[in-house]
């Protein structure tokens, strides 16, 4: 213990400890088929419609990491907004600690006891640019959350102190202005500010996108360091294959607005089921001779528009297995594997029946 | 959970002496700096105050009353005895008519700026943040301002409501909010697709409360800036308006009203005629000159 150690002032919001309600199989978060069409205006009075997220369904446990991976448009930070509630869910659930958040109108209007559980959600942002208010110093920045649940000026400025100092920058720093700081130190300020109202789920969008590498590793590790202190659930959004292998718990493969593979992170990397996954993990360059040789067809074309999506399965107008069945029916998520699911035709349970999504529950290597 | 807060201090501890980071300078102390670093700005801040003070303290700067004239006096030229600026065709002291009629003029100046830019900002700001029929409807509204030149639509407001200084105010007034609502609404709409605007969505904070604390501060600069180059235009509008005799009833000074009453007598002591429209000039031009430098001052990078 360091000897200077000043009296950390009593965490403003208690955790609630588990037995609220929620049994321990509970999963924390439960997405239950979401979906998301944001309307476009294609002619002067022609209407159309992108499908932004479809059907998308996954759940996260206590304390594990979820990583989000695809290419960009293919609605990972869509699905992240409607996770959060910063946009209006067309169509599914969304249940934290078992109890659905999604507001009952469309103008994002919530329950009080809704209110009290958004709380529990942030999110960290991808630019570091724009995530933070000009305007603002970075002690008022972090301090904005508490601001607005009441919290007293003294609690605000120990609070931000500590959680300065938690994501490794000094107190001093919050008389600074973003414009002064490093995009390292900002996303650390972004980081903080999510952190401020204790919440129990983060999610990070694209969170070390904007960063250098060196700068990417430590703020990875930080991020790691405080889930393991803090307890944290992540769902970790990247189009960075590596970042979310090194992060993530479970990770779900987003094409074109749906979920086409969910399984253990480890699965995933050592086992890809769906061809999409196969070919996007044998886009990532090898630097070792004794990595194990990845094998996939390159793909072709370009993804497809999400204003008028391929019929049946989405990917199958750049799968190399395209079957005459990809085009009329859309696969459904199959469990080959126990706890690894696949949107795909190809491994398609005998029976028929579309296996039923459940919380991925089993051990995890990390 | 106490272990979080001691483990994590080992982190703190990290930061030797030398390394702990000073405190910088605010981002006001910063603009207040550059402002200062220029010359423009300065002397133009030194010709507006100067013109405020002569205008509040025209009573004891001089013993003449500036709305009764000695009949004998009639047109002195400039440099006459007692009459340092000379005298106009009803014989009152043209340096008393200057600094009274500064007062009207700056009142006129920026009164209407200011109504405007309370009304526009919030209009636009309104606007920009919920976008759909509401902003439609409002920067539709604000559009049917525009089809009319500025000039026009306030002489059109004063003659209907008549002449006098409340109701110059009110018809300029009107004819900035468009303007303003529109530079707000511009600026609304960059702001509002920021991260950072999301981020305040999650604390839960409500719309009010976020446009205030995260918008507004964000749109502030470039609507003042706008606003403090309108207040020149302002004057020379009021003065127009004064000078086509909607402005100030007769007798009291305004440098509009002046330059119209001494339109006759131009060809007599041409020098004193233009008295009012130097100063309405040099007010103008201090006015802008000023915007350009808070502008610049204001303009920190992001």
């Amino acid at each position: 213990m360091p000897s200077t150690t000043t009296t950390p002032p009593a965490r403003p919001t208690p955790r609630t400890p588990r037995s609220d309600g929620a049994s321990p199989q509970t999963p924390l978060l439960e997405v239950r088929g979401v979906s998301k069409r944001f309307p476009v205006r294609l002619g002067l009075l022609e209407k159309g419609y992108v499908s932004a997220v479809d059907t998308l369904s996954f759940a996260v446990e206590r304390g594990t990491t979820m990583g989000i991976v695809g290419e960009s448009g293919c609605g990972k930070s869509t699905a992240a907004r409607l996770i959060l509630g910063l946009i209006a869910i067309d169509e599914g659930d969304v249940l934290f600690e078992g109890r659905n958040v999604v507001a009952a109108r469309r103008m994002l209007q919530l329950r009080p006891d809704q209110k009290a559980l958004r709380r529990n959600m942030q999110m960290v942002f991808q630019d570091p640019h724009s995530s933070l208010n000009p305007r603002a110093s970075i002690g008022e920045i972090i301090a904005f959350p508490m601001k607005v649940h009441g919290f007293s000026k003294e609690q605000q400025r120990d609070r931000t102190d500590q959680l300065l100092r938690q994501v490794g920058l000094h107190p001093n720093h919050a008389s600074y202005y973003p414009h002064q700081m490093s995009g390292g130190q900002r996303q650390r300020v972004n980081i903080a500010r999510a952190l401020a109202l204790s919440p129990k789920l983060v999610v990070c969008d694209e969170a070390v996108s904007a960063l250098d590498k060196s700068v990417q590793a430590q703020v990875l590790n930080l991020l790691k360091d405080l889930q393991e202190e803090l307890d944290l659930t992540y769902i970790f959004i990247s189009h960075d294959l590596n970042v979310v292998e090194y992060v993530s718990d479970d990770v779900c493969v987003m094409y074109l607005g749906q979920a086409v593979e969910i399984c253990a992170a480890d699965a995933l990397y050592a086992n890809p089921l769906h061809p999409y996954s196969q070919a996007l993990l044998a886009s990532i360059p090898r630097l070792l001779d004794d990595e194990p040789m990845r094998e996939a067809q390159p793909l072709e074309g370009e993804v497809p528009s999400p204003l008028n999506p391929p019929s049946g399965c989405r990917f199958r107008t750049r799968c190399p297995f395209v079957m005459d069945v990809c085009a009329e029916e859309r696969p459904s998520l199959s469990e080959p594997e126990p706890g690894h699911f696949v949107a795909c035709h190809l491994y398609a349970s005998p029976s028929g029946a579309p296996a039923t999504m459940r919380p991925l529950m089993q051990p995890v290597g990390v | 959970m106490t272990t979080i807060d001691t483990s994590f201090d080992t982190r703190a501890a990290r930061w030797a002496a030398e390394d702990v980071p000073s405190r910088p300078e605010s981002y006001l102390q910063a603009a207040r700096r550059r402002f200062g670093q220029n010359p423009v700005g300065l002397v133009s801040l030194g010709v507006l105050i100067a013109l405020a003070a002569s205008a509040v303290f025209a009573p004891v700067l001089t013993a003449y009353d500036p709305n009764f004239g000695e009949a004998a006096d009639r047109l002195q030229p400039i440099g006459s005895a007692g009459h340092v600026l000379g005298t106009d065709e009803q014989g009152r002291d043209m340096v008393t008519r200057l600094l009274y009629g500064g007062r009207l003029s700056l009142i006129a100046g920026l009164t209407p700026v200011l109504f405007a830019t309370l009304i526009g900002t919030t209009l636009g700001a309104i606007a920009g943040f919920a976008g759909g029929w509401l902003a439609a409807l409002i920067m539709r509204t604000m559009d049917m301002f525009y089809a009319f030149p500025a000039v026009l639509l306030a002489i059109a407001v004063s003659a209907s409501l008549g002449p006098g200084l409340v109701n110059v105010i009110i018809s300029m007034s009107v004819i900035y909010i468009a303007p303003l609502a529109r530079v707000a609404e511009a600026a609304t709409r960059k702001v509002v697709v920021a991260e950072y605007i999301e981020a305040a969505r999650l604390t839960g904070a409500g719309t009010p409360r976020i446009l205030v604390t995260q918008v507004l501060a964000n749109i502030f600069s470039p609507i003042f800036v706008y606003a403090s180059g309108l207040v020149g235009l302002s004057i020379v509008i009021a003065a127009s308006l004064s000078f086509l005799g909607l402005g100030v009833k007769p007798p009291a000074a305004e440098w509009g009203y002046m330059l119209n009453s001494l339109r006759g007598t131009i060809y007599v002591n041409p020098w004193v005629a233009a008295l009012p429209g130097a100063l309405i000039f040099v007010t103008s031009i201090a006015f802008n000159m000023f915007a350009d430098s808070i502008r610049d001052a204001l303009d920190v990078k992001e």
